[in-house]
């Protein structure tokens, strides 16, 4: 096996969780998680030896991971339907309050359009500015704003327990740019 | 339930928690390999083009045993057609709509949920769908609808709807290729009766296509693209594709192009049958066909490409800035372009 190839299955090994983690909040399945992953990474392996720098492997993975899942899952039900099961994997210090909000706002972001959710899932939690995320899915300043606006409104809209927390979404929004 | 001050990061951080962690290098160097292969594309087994094109020659205009084939070929229009037909689905229903040639687009059909696999029959004037909540179940009745009317009728029970075996609509819009799940074997029904038939593609399980005039039927076969007279299934071209993810979702009217995904074939949750795909392949020397540079997108996956008659293509572009559809011809020239409304940007385009 090649150094190229030894690197690239470290950057596998090292960083797959990272990428499933958000393939998760931008899919709401455990299984379409894992074939976004796959497909980013698989194109990823063969860019590999174009990339200038395997330090931005990453980045390259994904954005890939970003437009592959707007593209793929533009035209699917996954954001129409829930998955057929809940999660029996508390986070830490959870209890019943959190793990409703939490129902209810999956419930809320996989109602949202594809590019919406990407667009809060780069803002809130992979804490992207407005222009890193405009650079990452291709789209102005202007879109990513109205994206996260429209997205926001539509959640308070399909579940209004989740308003104050959104409120606090709206404020660290402005923060964050 | 309220907690305020606990923002939305921290939810989206527990939530993404969640997910169990899997090694996926296996997979990835796997799924390199056959896009690879499919780069390299080898050609194994293709029938001479001049045997297909004298034959071709041959049974062109006779009368086919199913009446598949017998279209009279008409001139292909080089505009893109006035009438097109979208899909928008929602948690409650399914709209089948019109855009006019004025830019206005208005609704034909709403399909209720539960329904999967809604489809529109090729001369326009029926849907097709399965009643199936697909959170639950893989098959239900299979409901056929007039468009523009409320009323829908059953058709048949146990029909599957897992995204390559949907219902098809053939194109003499009065039967359906089905499966059910309590059969092997792929059948067709008729729209009006019920009445179940043999066909050449029972044992094709994942999508089949139709080329527009009603010729030729693709279809893929392990890792193969396989395209096929439709009238008694004999197969014209088979070439190595390499990779066993991609489905086949559209065939030229000379049967020398095919239109496969960009991405996996696996439907899940009940999307619609689509009748597009992001990539062109040559089925006589599997080359692949690209998309001219003014319109390609950056991502293969964002074009959507569907057969259009004459050997035409007609090729979507969602994001395009400019204009989002396309008419191609054989060569890849564009014979027209038209923009689309903003409104209809997350349908599916589903008829022309």
């Amino acid at each position: 096996m090649g150094s190229a190839e030894d690197e690239f299955d470290s950057f596998v090994r090292t960083r797959t969780h990272a990428l499933l983690r958000s393939a998760y909040l931008l899919t709401g399945d455990q299984q379409l998680a894992e074939d976004l992953v796959q497909s980013a990474l698989t194109r990823t392996h063969l860019a590999w030896r174009r990339l200038d720098d395997i330090g931005n492997a990453e980045a390259y993975a994904r954005r890939t991971m970003y437009h592959l899942q707007v593209s793929w899952w533009r035209r699917r039900k996954v954001a129409e339907v829930l998955p057929g099961h809940v999660p029996d994997r508390p986070g830490a210090g959870d209890h019943a309050g959190s793990v409703s909000v939490r129902l209810a706002l999956r419930a809320a972001l996989l109602q949202l359009s594809a590019k919406q959710r990407a667009v809060l899932v780069l803002r809130f939690f992979e804490d992207r500015t407005e222009s890193e995320v405009a650079d990452l899915l291709g789209v102005t300043i202007g879109t990513v704003k109205s994206h996260t606006v429209r997205a926001l409104s539509r959640m308070r809209t399909i579940a209004p327990e989740l308003a104050p927390d959104l409120l606090d979404a709206d404020s660290r929004k402005g923060a964050l740019s | 339930m309220n907690r305020p001050g606990v923002a939305l990061v921290q939810y989206l951080t527990e939530m993404a928690e969640e997910v169990h962690p899997v090694d996926l290098g296996e997979r990835v160097r796997a799924g390199s390999r056959r896009v690879r292969r499919r780069r390299r594309v080898a050609l194994v087994a293709t029938v001479a083009a001049a045997v297909a094109l004298a034959s071709g020659v041959g049974w062109a205009g006779r009368p086919s045993p199913n009446g598949l084939s017998d279209r009279p070929a008409a001139p292909a229009p080089a505009t893109i057609p006035a009438g097109l037909y979208y899909l928008d689905t929602t948690v409650d229903s399914a709209r089948v709509l019109l855009l006019d040639g004025a830019g206005q687009a208005r609704e034909v059909k709403k399909v209720i949920a539960p329904e999967c696999g809604v489809t529109l029959s090729p001369d326009r004037r029926q849907v097709a769908w399965v009643e199936v909540d697909v959170r639950i179940g893989t098959s239900g009745p299979l409901m056929v609808a007039h468009a523009g009317q409320k009323d829908a009728r059953k058709v048949l029970d146990d029909v599957r709807c897992t995204g390559g075996d949907n219902p098809v609509w053939l194109p003499d819009s009065a039967r359906l290729l089905i499966a059910r799940s309590s059969a092997a074997q792929r059948r067709l029904v008729e729209a009006s009766s019920g009445a179940v038939s043999d066909t050449p593609f029972a044992a094709v399980r994942d999508y089949v296509c139709w080329s527009p005039n009603g010729q030729y039927v693709a279809y893929r076969e392990n890792s193969q693209v396989v395209v096929a007279r439709a009238g008694d299934g004999t197969v014209v071209h088979r070439i190595v594709f390499g990779d066993e993810s991609v489905s086949v979702r559209g065939v030229s009217d000379d049967g020398g192009r095919a239109v496969t995904s960009a991405g996996p074939s696996v439907i899940r949750y009940g999307a619609p049958q689509l009748d597009y795909g992001s990539h062109q392949v040559d089925t006589v020397t599997g080359e692949d066909v690209p998309l001219p540079a003014e319109i390609a997108p950056a991502e293969e996956a964002d074009a959507q490409v569907q057969p259009a008659p004459g050997n035409h293509v007609l090729v979507r572009i969602p994001g395009s800035p400019a204009a989002a559809l396309y008419l191609l011809d054989a060569a890849g020239r564009i014979l027209d372009r038209r923009a689309e409304p903003e409104t209809l940007k997350q349908a599916a385009l589903i008829g022309q």
